[in-house]
């Protein structure tokens, strides 16, 4: 199987990992969005068993690590949100250049699920899978200061969604994360759910919240507890799961 | 600071497809030692939150060529079919050292890791001559009869606190050194995750001896940090040179009680580089 490593994007510092199909070519090809820090790390094993699935049964797979995280350049202090969505966007377009003719699926996992929504409009997409995501701003916030209990200061304006509410920036300051990337994800919007070719993969004990959005026919589970909530466990290796997010593209 | 160097991606595929990311300095002689960076447990070359990452930054830096490798079964490195056990990591390296000598000139080399890429780096140290650094984070060591001593009179000191064991039953535990929120060795889920999980092979307390001993008399050039998390085998600065036998001239032992196995709390993190930076230039700048 061939591995292609490169950088991309406009400053080169996107880390990218194309796996060109090896088996009979379908055609077809996944854009593979990862979450972010130690979840990153977490799910690597399993995306990269994915992308060598997929590629055996003839897709083209991209994988990449977001600006500031993983193998990608740039200081964590310096990222936004703003610039992850253009890595999104950057990433499709490399995918575009490597696999011309083909049709693309996104598969997101947890916050890049969160942030492939806010740029998915702009990308033509045939499908996407979604494992595990986190669509609400305050779940969001765990990610970045961990299971302790998020301080949440209610906006006053008495709606449920919870991208109304604005969490507090301290969090975000000592993972190393900047004032930019704060105020970028202060301003995120709500998270609209309207592609039909939406699926979702929810692990054990997870939920995503989307059958509250009435998307409950497109939820899959898969026996596997990934506990994301405990910070610093060990990689996630679940052949049921691999199996389960290849069947599904 | 990713201006002043070069960080290129690499396959060698000469025998089994072997990962690695190559961080160069830009400007300035190439050192003559390079370092290799082992990836620990599962992890990939990244490391827990980027350690390895921040590490080869600070390193290249002071003009050192460094490699993090997804030793061959972890990160995007499959599994080497043509050796398993010591036979593949000596087979990574002796790859990635030919890599580097053949494109930087370089002679030796320093050995980095974290947990079992520690345990690994001291086996390849004492089986391979061009290692002449090493630099574990919570590797082995002995457990020593003063380490038992430490064990006991700390809880001697907290005596008082024993005959309180019911007020202590409703009130909330007090963090201990080197625990954290998450941490997966305080968690209960450790018990799930952690049983036939665990890549990290334990030797007697002989062998570790011997392998110290051994690398230590080929003049390769230590430096051993421990962290609060590492409690179970060691618990006080110097626990590893009182618990060898032979000369310890060529070792550094440091001891970051507050931090984590994993490095989490970013402060513990920065201290950590700087003092890994720090010692390597001492001892390896201009050699």
């Amino acid at each position: 199987m061939i591995l292609e490593p490169f950088y991309f994007g406009q400053n080169k510092s996107c880390f990218g990992h194309f796996t060109p199909a090896s088996g009979l070519a379908q055609g077809k090809s996944v854009l593979i969005i990862p979450s972010i820090f130690g979840e990153a790390i977490r799910s690597h094993r399993v995306l990269r068993e994915v992308a060598r699935t997929l590629s055996s049964r003839g897709f083209d797979v991209l994988r990449f690590d977001f600006d500031g995280d993983g193998n990608s350049w740039s200081d964590t202090n310096d990222v936004s949100v703003q610039l992850w969505v253009n890595n999104i966007k950057d990433a499709y377009a490399e995918l575009v250049k490597r696999s011309p003719d083909s049709s693309i699926s996104v598969l997101a996992t947890r916050f890049g699920a969160g942030l492939s929504l806010l740029t998915i409009n702009e990308l033509a997409v045939e499908s996407m899978l979604f494992w595990d995501p986190i669509l609400s701003k305050n779940e969001m916030y765990n990610i970045f200061v961990g299971p302790e209990p998020v301080i949440i200061e209610s906006t006053g304006n008495g709606s449920n969604n919870p991208f109304t509410s604005t969490p507090d920036l301290r969090g975000f300051l000592e993972v190393g994360l900047g004032k930019d990337f704060a105020d970028g994800f202060l301003k995120l919007d709500e998270i609209t759910l309207s592609n039909n070719d939406l699926q979702i993969i929810e692990t054990t004990d997870t939920d995503s919240g989307v059958q509250k959005l009435g998307f409950s026919s497109n939820v899959i589970k898969v026996e596997h507890h990934c506990d994301w909530q405990i910070k610093d466990l060990p990689v996630i290796f679940a052949p049921k799961l691999i199996s389960t997010i290849c069947g599904c593209l | 600071m990713e201006n002043r160097q070069i960080v290129s991606p690499h396959w060698i595929t000469s025998t089994s497809p072997l990962f690695f990311i190559q961080h160069q300095p830009t400007a300035g002689d190439v050192n003559k030692t390079a370092i290799i960076i082992l990836s620990s447990g599962f992890l990939n070359n990244i490391g827990p939150y980027r350690l390895n990452v921040d590490i080869a930054n600070s390193l290249t830096a002071q003009g050192f060529v460094v490699a993090r490798v997804d030793q061959s079964g972890k990160g995007d490195s499959p599994k080497r079919l043509d050796a398993v056990g010591i036979d593949a990591k000596l087979a990574d390296y002796d790859e990635v050292f030919e890599h580097l000598r053949s494109n930087f000139g370089v002679t030796r080399c320093i050995l980095m890791g974290l947990c079992s890429g520690a345990d690994d780096g001291l086996e390849i140290a004492k089986l391979r001559d061009t290692v002449s650094g090493l630099v574990f984070l919570d590797g082995f060591s002995p457990v020593t009869f003063w380490y038992y001593l430490y064990h006991y009179y700390i809880r001697f000191r907290h005596f008082c606190s024993w005959r309180q064991w019911k007020k202590r039953l409703v009130e909330k535990k007090p963090e201990r050194s080197g625990e954290q929120k998450g941490d997966i060795k305080f968690s209960d889920a450790n018990k799930q995750y952690n049983t036939g999980l665990s890549l990290r092979r334990w030797q007697s307390e002989e062998n570790v001896k011997a392998m110290y001993e051994s690398v230590l008399k080929k003049d390769v050039k230590i430096m051993a940090v421990f962290s609060g998390s590492a409690g179970d085998y060691y618990n006080h600065q110097g626990q590893l040179k009182k618990g060898l036998n032979s000369s310890t001239v060529g070792l550094q032992e440091l001891f970051f009680e507050k931090a984590a196995h994993i490095y989490s709390n970013p402060a513990h993190r920065t201290e950590l580089v700087r003092s890994i930076s720090s010692w390597v230039q001492l001892v390896f700048l201009n050699k």
